[in-house]
């Protein structure tokens, strides 16, 4: 490990009430975090309230740490307690300054095992739909990318843009907000800035993915408190040939992110939701409650 | 082989001179009728449309798939179908390898004769199933649509890989050509004799046990439930195989394993042989559609605990964008596939799929049809049907096909027109035989979803329900000759009127006095309500359709066609702004209608085995026939709200008691026990001896305390004590009551309507608690 290594512990708290009693309940929860080129996972636990009759954990094709919980038991509420103890250091900055256009034809000529693992991250997917947008994110695209751009570089500028272009306002999205409603009204969370990374870098061929994980709570002193510490974060990771994942954080408008905490990654949020799932039981308005808690330790 | 000679000379085939003889009967339009009448009591034609609640308010939605069968099959000659089959085998196998590479290596996407980026945006590709194949086999189950060149050249239009539909609806298909073409198949010549059918649903059973990984296995059919398209289909399968069907919320994944939620608990499942999609097959994974899944389904089957046939993801190849890129795969894998000794993949030209920009330019071959009225010469798309398992594959020596209109595309066949296929002639495969392969005795008996009880116990209620409100109806227009609302109208008449508002369930609309609400309103609002209860009572059969007879089912499309009726009858007074105008009423179908349910009754009685699900249905009945005591009744001495005789005019108590002797008369007839009261009494009609009669009277088979001392007796038999004890608690108080005025009579009724409604309660909420469907939970919106 480098000096710069830090220590977090993230506590992840997600409390559904459901305004009704429920007779059986099963949750997916990706909260459990992996480790990655720059995090050590030290320690990891999930504990529910009710506690889960079942409980099962998994891997997924894309190496995330899945649990799914089972309540077989009435209840009206559910709590899901997710703490873990990792070490991050500042990611590596790739060494050669490709053109983000020579990146992207390596991809389109991709063969043999790399495929598996990059293309997955090409394509259109139900919250990033390239396919669908492909115009209005491509125009967003070409104001960061531009020509022959080193892509580290074109990377940090859609960061930068999508930070500056777009007001962070918590009242406005659910997580399903399409990517052109998030472009024409200017507004959205972070998961919506992270699809809205992810899809403009798909828009020119390359490979994006979403990530899903924590920032930092409280700042260093005299610097100031980032958005998005109260909840969990999302962010966007761009493939470079040669190098690997380069994280990126359109929602603070930076680039090589260090006071990220990373869970695990996918096509988008629906891959790696914190907690989803399905209950049984009659009708109700449920209300949920989100807290999280990063403490450098 | 005989062949025959067209007029120029040139041979025919058997198979076209078969089809130009039966092309050539006289009576086709005859046939025709028969073959609509045949599916319809099947419930394959309009039964599954268009009904509306259910009798607990759920509603039902259901796409309306009126279907044809051409009384002219599609006849292929023997030699040309076996090449087809062997090619139909060629092709599942290399859709399998395929699978296997797509779900596993992943060598077509690394070289790119997969597209990844396409493949990776369609949901159809389930990330889920990435990894290794779970059981011996991706696809047990196949079917392929193909089409016929003018040339004679056979093509792929269609892959089906997921849930193959269709295998219901020819088997259906058969039975009907089969009886109405009985002599054409009988009068074969020696060696073309029309190839049978019937044995592929043993080769369906045994490639289902073959994946289970265990001896005996325990295999049930997923429906998609009522509302799927294809739910006929569905529950014929079922039914063909001897299988419990069963819908999402009937299974449950618990301990890694999938059970069935039976009247007996919990019962384990190895083998799933889904109908419904892979890509709503588990709410619980990424992109899933609709929530008709069964939660942890995948789970389970990822830890061994349940076999899916087919196998989840094998959907990706159904997926219309991505259809054209399997041609392609498939050359790459079978170019590199090991040929092992000894297998059964026979080695012939692969067939090719018609690519969607050729069908514009496309010829096809045509063959003779009915279409009502006329013989007409029309291309027609056919289904093969496949099924793999430990010992090979095999082909369905028969099938359906789609008649397309003109100018069709021939995978959007628009022309609702199927035809049963016959294979005739050519050298015959020694049929191989079937392992039949040891299922546990699973007992049908016990072994009852608890779904198909509480459907059991809705019909029961709905169906008697519709029998009073159309007794009571009849019986009315009847007395009255229909004229319910002259101003010279005897004072019995508008109360008989309430009666029937109160069987109906529909005097909480009235508004007291009949000059603000004309008696022929109350008769539209009833009539509407019956089409209602006739709704409910089909949708509930309908999805237990594997209890009755075929019988009972033309008794369910009658009762289709009445409904449908019925409603025509409101809809057509409310333009003329009097509903139901009772002078235009057609009696008969009141007749009709009772006259059908009667039959039901028989049928219920006489022809469903007395399992649970049968005996929850009979408690259904007898709980809903004490209702219609208590408020024919109620609906005629009480006034809607329970006020006292309305008839106390003490300045002329002879038409008060002319009044009284009609009504009690009509309490009699609507509940059919004015004969039983003539048998017994002397005098007229009397309100004490038949308020005992229909109330109390254990030797009146349509008395309450008849139907309590029933549903005393199936409580008994199911082991539910409670049920039998307060059956006992209300014979004690009929036994008790006093019948000799309408205070007395008023006080046994509601006690009796109480007892009544907690074992109501009490049955639906200990016995038949409804599996709810899952619905998710809130997203996380920061």
């Amino acid at each position: 490990m480098n000096s710069d290594r830090r220590r977090y512990r993230v506590v992840h708290r997600t409390d559904y009430h459901y305004g009704a009693t429920m007779i059986d309940g099963y949750s997916v929860a990706h909260l459990l975090p992996r480790g990655t080129p720059s995090q050590v996972v030290h320690a990891s636990r999930v504990a529910s309230e009710p506690h889960g009759d079942e409980v099962d954990e998994s891997t997924d094709a894309f190496g995330n740490h899945v649990l799914q919980l089972g309540i077989h038991q009435p209840h009206e509420r559910l709590a899901v307690v997710a703490e873990c103890e990792v070490d991050v250091r500042s990611q590596e900055l790739p060494r050669r300054a490709t053109s983000w256009e020579r990146v992207a034809a390596h991809i389109s000529g991709l063969r043999g095992a790399l495929v598996a693992d990059v293309l997955p991250f090409t394509a259109s997917s139900r919250f990033v739909a390239v396919d669908e947008h492909r115009k209005l994110l491509a125009d967003l695209a070409y104001l960061a990318f531009l020509p022959n751009r080193p892509i580290a570089e074109a990377c940090a500028a859609l960061s930068t843009l999508i930070f500056e272009r777009f007001v962070f306002d918590p009242s406005f999205t659910e997580v399903s907000t399409p990517l052109d409603e998030v472009i024409a009204s200017g507004r959205g969370v972070c998961q919506d800035f992270a699809h809205l990374a992810v899809g403009a870098a798909r828009s020119l061929g390359l490979a994006a993915r979403y990530v899903s994980g924590y920032i930092e709570t409280d700042p260093p002193p005299g610097e100031p408190k980032v958005v998005g510490a109260d909840a969990s974060h999302a962010w966007c990771s761009v493939w470079i040939p040669d190098h690997g994942w380069l994280d990126i954080d359109p929602t603070n408008g930076i680039i090589a992110p260090d006071r990220h905490v990373t869970v695990g990654w996918g096509r988008d949020y629906a891959d790696v939701a914190p907690v989803r799932g399905v209950v049984i039981g009659p009708s109700s308005t449920q209300e949920l409650t989100v807290s999280v808690d990063v403490a450098r330790v | 082989m005989p062949v025959l000679a067209a007029p120029d000379g040139a041979p025919v085939s058997v198979a076209r001179a078969l089809c130009a003889s039966i092309a050539a009967q006289p009576d086709l339009a005859r046939r025709q009728l028969e073959a609509d009448r045949l599916l319809a009591s099947e419930g394959a034609g309009h039964i599954v449309h268009d009904l509306p609640i259910r009798a607990d308010g759920r509603s039902v939605s259901l796409e309306s798939r009126p279907w044809r069968l051409d009384p002219i099959p599609f006849v292929v000659d023997g030699a040309e179908f076996s090449e087809l089959t062997d090619r139909v085998i060629a092709r599942m196998a290399t859709l399998e390898a395929v699978l296997d590479d797509l779900y596993g290596e992943r060598s077509l996407l690394a070289r790119r004769i997969v597209d990844p980026h396409r493949l990776w945006s369609s949901q159809r590709y389930r990330v889920a199933a990435i990894g290794h194949r779970l059981g011996p086999r991706w696809l047990t189950s196949y079917a392929v649509d193909v089409v016929r060149s003018a040339s004679g050249e056979w093509f792929v239009v269609k892959d089906f890989t997921d849930a193959p539909a269709g295998l219901g609806y020819t088997m259906l298909g058969r039975s009907v050509i089969g009886r109405v073409q009985r002599e054409a198949i009988a009068h074969r010549p020696p060696g073309s004799s029309v190839r049978s059918i019937s044995t592929f649903t043993d080769h369906v059973r045994d490639a289902l046990a073959d994946i289970a990984g265990t001896d005996s296995p325990r295999i049930v059919v997923l429906s998609g439930g009522v509302e799927h398209r294809s739910f006929v289909g569905q529950s014929y399968v079922a039914t063909e195989l001897g299988l419990n069907l069963a819908d999402g919320a009937d299974l449950v994944v618990r301990k890694r394993r999938l059970w069935l939620r039976s009247l007996g608990g919990l019962e384990p499942v190895d083998v799933l042989y889904r109908r419904l999609e892979d890509d709503r097959l588990d709410p619980m994974e990424v992109n899933t559609e609709g929530s008709r899944g069964i939660p942890g389904v995948l789970l389970a089957a990822r830890s061994g605990g349940v076999r899916l046939a087919n196998a989840h993801g094998c959907g990706v190849l159904q997926d219309p964008r991505l259809a054209n890129m399997w041609d392609e795969a498939g050359e790459w894998v079978d170019a590199r596939r090991p040929r092992t000794a000894g297998e059964q993949i026979p080695d012939v030209a692969p067939l090719r799929r018609l690519d969607t920009e050729e069908r514009g330019a496309f010829v096809p071959d045509v063959v003779p049809g009915f279409d009502g009225t006329a013989v007409l010469d029309r291309p027609v798309v056919m289904r093969l049907q496949v099924v793999a398992g430990d010992r090979g594959v095999e082909v369905m020596q028969g099938g359906s096909a789609r008649v397309l209109a003109l100018g069709d595309d021939p995978g959007v066949p628009t022309s609702a027109t199927a035809k049963d296929v016959w294979v005739v002639g050519g050298t015959v495969a020694p049929p191989r035989l079937v392992r039949r392969r040891p299922l546990p005795q699973v007992d049908l008996l016990t072994s009852v979803p608890t779904r198909a009880a509480e459907a059991l116990y809705w019909s029961g209620r709905a169906m008697e329900r519709a029998a009073f409100i159309t007794r009571s109806l009849d019986v009315v227009l009847d007395r009255t000759s229909g004229v319910v609302d002259a101003p010279t109208a005897e004072p019995w008449v508008g109360t008989s009127i309430d009666m029937v508002a109160t069987i109906a369930g529909t005097d909480m609309n009235t508004t007291t006095g009949t000059d603000e609400r004309p008696a022929v309103l109350a008769v539209g609002d009833t009539l509407f309500a019956l089409a209602r209860q006739l709704g409910s009572l089909l949708a509930e059969v309908s999805s237990v359709r594997e209890y009755f007879s075929t019988t009972a089912g033309r008794v369910f499309a009658r009762l289709a066609n009445s409904r449908a009726t019925l409603k025509d009858i409101v809809e057509a007074g409310v333009e003329r702004d009097v509903r139901g105008d009772p002078a235009g009423i057609d009696v008969d179908v009141l007749d009709a209608v009772l006259i059908d349910l009667a039959s039901l009754e028989g049928l219920w009685s006489e022809s469903i085995v007395r399992g649970p699900a049968w005996r929850f249905g009979e408690i259904g009945r007898r709980v809903e026939r004490i209702f219609g005591v208590i408020d024919a009744v109620r609906g005629a001495f009480m006034g809607q709200h329970g006020s006292a005789w309305p008839f106390d005019h003490e300045d002329d108590p002879q038409l008060a008691d002319y009044d009284r002797r009609r009504l009690v008369e009509l309490i009699l007839a609507v509940n059919e026990s004015l004969v039983a009261y003539r048998r017994r009494h002397r005098s007229d009609v009397e309100l004490s001896l038949a308020a005992h009669l229909v109330v109390a009277d254990e030797r009146n088979p349509r008395a309450a305390a008849a139907a309590l001392r029933t549903i005393e007796h199936e409580s008994g038999q199911l082991g539910w004590d409670d049920g039998a004890r307060l059956a006992r608690d209300g014979l004690a108080t009929l036994s008790r009551g006093d019948y000799t005025d309408i205070e007395g009579i008023g006080d046994v009724l509601s006690e009796l309507w109480g007892v009544c409604d907690r074992i109501a309660r009490l049955v639906v909420s200990t016995h038949l608690i409804t599996p709810v469907d899952p619905r998710p939970m809130g997203w996380r919106s920061t």
